[in-house]
């Protein structure tokens, strides 16, 4: 699809038990990009996000990693070129903030401990953690833990790269990075995820307001059903009328005065309504 | 800079608890030496075994003959057991996985029993000197009831924690009760012997025995720490693990497989016994926190003086009787962790805490 590097997923075709979660789906993740992927529950975007970490196999479709199919890097390699923050976390142990973070450095080109202290304390800042940074991770509310996560993802990338990789393209992968946020949080951290695409990390993320998408991405893909409704930039991605069949809402492109890139304002069907969406 | 200090406390206080935990080593293996049903004197013992001193005779005897076996004894079957609890702990993400809950050392205890009621029996095992033929047939015990055990905790690919203790649990029963049905059926003497097996004890293994499988103990206490700061990533999430470059299951199998050699090795030498393994992790963590890389040498540590000590105990409470050991872990350790549960219910459980 791209002549550059890229973490690209082409025609891919994802089963379990009988059931197609992905059907011919493509994407390209571009570095110095933020792609959103939106879509209704169950439309296949954690399962997208996780073939292209390489967790999950495909029937068809191949990942390839900056031109190299994912197989052919080892884990390891591949831990110091893509990072990825899952939905949910189950860590259970009783280690600090500041330990979690950490644990995203295991498998770094390692530097000399008072830098590796650096960048912890500077990924802690970036997500407005270090005030915590000491106490423990499992005394954090559901939200501070979600940004401690992502600070853990984001040390994954950060420092120099072993040799053979130096100066490769890195990728990080968010699976919803803005659920249990509050309000500044939230924007903060898609800011944050523009910031990093400017540094020139390609950032996937998925996201579940469409009017996000639209304020922060530079690229969208909108799934409906394991299949791809849309790809490209927001301004032409997120019509009304694909809005409808991705989730079944009426929504509305009101002109906003600070951008230009409308605001989206949603509301739900009425039964009528959903009855003609279904024909 | 705040970020110099970050993990400052926890070290400091991780150089502090091995400093304790080294000294009460050995001053607990001193102790051991010198206790016993006669009393001898650290300048008796140096005496003794000074090279070509005219000491005492029969106190060089009861030293290196008796006294030192155990204290090794006691020193690597702790260790042993307490290092395969902090990894079973990290591997099962699971603060309640430890060898004698999840099933291993029932299996293990029920193939030597097996061996010793029914062995004799049979021509060919009988040929192979007891020496060996234990410490495999508590390997293969320990192997199956570990493999068993992890397939009915499986579904779909993920193991279970409640799935995997309930297993646990059950695999200890059958392994209860055909211990026994054996000792039911057994020969006087070698009931005596189940007996030990069933509860534990580090008065039957000598010199031949422990030189048999101490080599397997060593390997897998130096070895298993090696593995700590993975062990601390898995924590994330097996999932989450493997984003970080590591490969889950061969990571999990390689441990098992050193936690089944530490077991069935300490089973082989001294029984079933319980709850070391659970024990000195914890106290270990409450101390130091999570983190397996100071949790594991310190719970080898700790592990290896618990058990000299409990053994110094049972061999002089009620002399010249000598208690099996496990009964004594089971009634010193099992009050002791509901102290523990009860203490720590109040600020959440017992993994999500903090000092």
């Amino acid at each position: 699809m791209s002549v550059g590097p890229s973490l690209s997923g082409t025609d891919l075709l994802l089963t379990r038990s009988g059931r197609k979660l992905l059907d011919g789906v493509s994407l390209s993740l571009i570095p110095g990009e933020l792609h959103v992927l939106l879509g209704a529950n169950g439309a296949g975007k954690s399962m997208l996000l996780r073939v292209l970490a390489g967790e999950l196999s495909t029937e068809r479709g191949d990942v390839s990693l900056n031109g190299r199919s994912l197989s052919a890097w080892t884990p390891r390699q591949r831990a110091c070129l893509r990072a990825v923050m899952a939905q949910f976390d189950s860590l259970q142990a009783d280690f600090s903030v500041a330990e979690v973070v950490a644990l995203g450095r295991y498998p770094c080109w390692q530097q000399h401990p008072q830098q590796e202290q650096l960048l912890i304390a500077d990924a802690l800042m970036q997500v407005d953690a270090l005030q915590f940074s000491e106490r423990s991770y499992t005394s954090l509310s559901g939200g501070e833990r979600r940004r401690v996560q992502l600070a853990r993802a984001l040390v994954q990338l950060r420092g120099p790269l072993p040799p053979p990789l130096a100066g490769a393209p890195r990728y990080l992968l968010l699976d919803e990075p803005t659920a249990g946020l509050d309000l500044a949080h939230r924007h903060a951290g898609l800011q944050l995820a523009r910031d990093l695409a400017a540094e020139g990390l390609g950032v996937l993320a998925i996201l579940h307001d469409p009017d996000l998408a639209m304020r922060y991405a530079d690229r969208v893909t909108l799934l409906s059903n394991g299949c791809l409704l849309g790809q490209g930039r927001p301004q032409e991605v997120l019509t009304v009328e694909r809005l409808r069949q991705a989730y079944g809402v009426r929504a509305e492109l009101v002109p906003h005065a600070a951008s230009d890139r409308p605001a989206i304002i949603v509301r739900p069907l009425e039964q009528h309504e959903k009855a003609t969406l279904s024909k | 800079m705040q970020a110099r200090f970050f993990f400052d406390a926890r070290a400091s206080s991780a150089v502090a608890l091995y400093l304790v935990l080294a000294v009460s080593l050995a001053g607990v293996a001193l102790l051991a030496l010198l206790s016993g049903p006669v009393p001898i004197s650290l300048m008796q013992i140096v005496e003794a075994l000074r090279p070509g001193a005219h000491g005492d005779a029969a106190v060089a005897q009861t030293i290196v003959q008796l006294r030192l076996p155990r204290v090794v004894l006691g020193l690597l079957v702790g260790a042993a057991l307490a290092v395969s609890g902090a990894t079973m702990q990290g591997v099962f993400r699971n603060p309640l996985a430890e060898p004698g809950l999840i099933g291993v050392s029932s299996g293990a205890a029920l193939a030597a029993v097996g061996l010793i009621v029914l062995g004799h029996r049979n021509g060919w095992l009988a040929a192979i000197p007891p020496v060996l033929a234990l410490p495999i047939a508590t390997f293969i015990g320990a192997t199956l009831s570990c493999a068993l055990v992890m397939r009915l905790a499986r579904v779909d690919g993920l193991t279970h924690s409640a799935t995997l203790l309930l297993a646990g649990l059950a695999i200890n029963a059958i392994a209860g009760g055909a211990i026994g049905l054996l000792s039911y059926i057994a020969a006087d003497d070698a009931l005596r012997t189940a007996t030990y097996w069933m509860f534990g004890s580090l008065a039957r293994a000598g010199w031949p025995e422990i030189a048999v499988v101490a080599p397997f103990l060593l390997l897998t206490i130096v070895l298993l720490p090696r593995y700590a700061a993975a062990l601390n990533v898995l924590q994330l999430g097996e999932a989450e693990a493997g984003y970080l470059g590591i490969d889950v299951e061969r990571l999990k199998r390689i441990l098992m497989l050193w936690v089944l050699l530490a077991v069935g090795g300490s089973v082989a030498l001294a029984g079933a016994i319980g709850f070391v393994g659970l024990i000195a992790p914890h106290l270990v963590r409450l101390v130091i926190g999570a983190d397996q890389r100071r949790l594991m040498p310190a719970s080898t540590l700790l592990g290896a003086s618990l058990l000299t000590l409990a053994d110094l105990v049972a061999r002089t409470v009620a002399a010249p009787a000598d208690l099996p050991i496990g009964i004594l872990t089971a009634l010193i350790g099992g009050p002791f962790f509901l102290l523990l549960l009860l203490r720590l219910r109040g600020d959440g459980s017992m993994v999500g805490r903090r000092a």
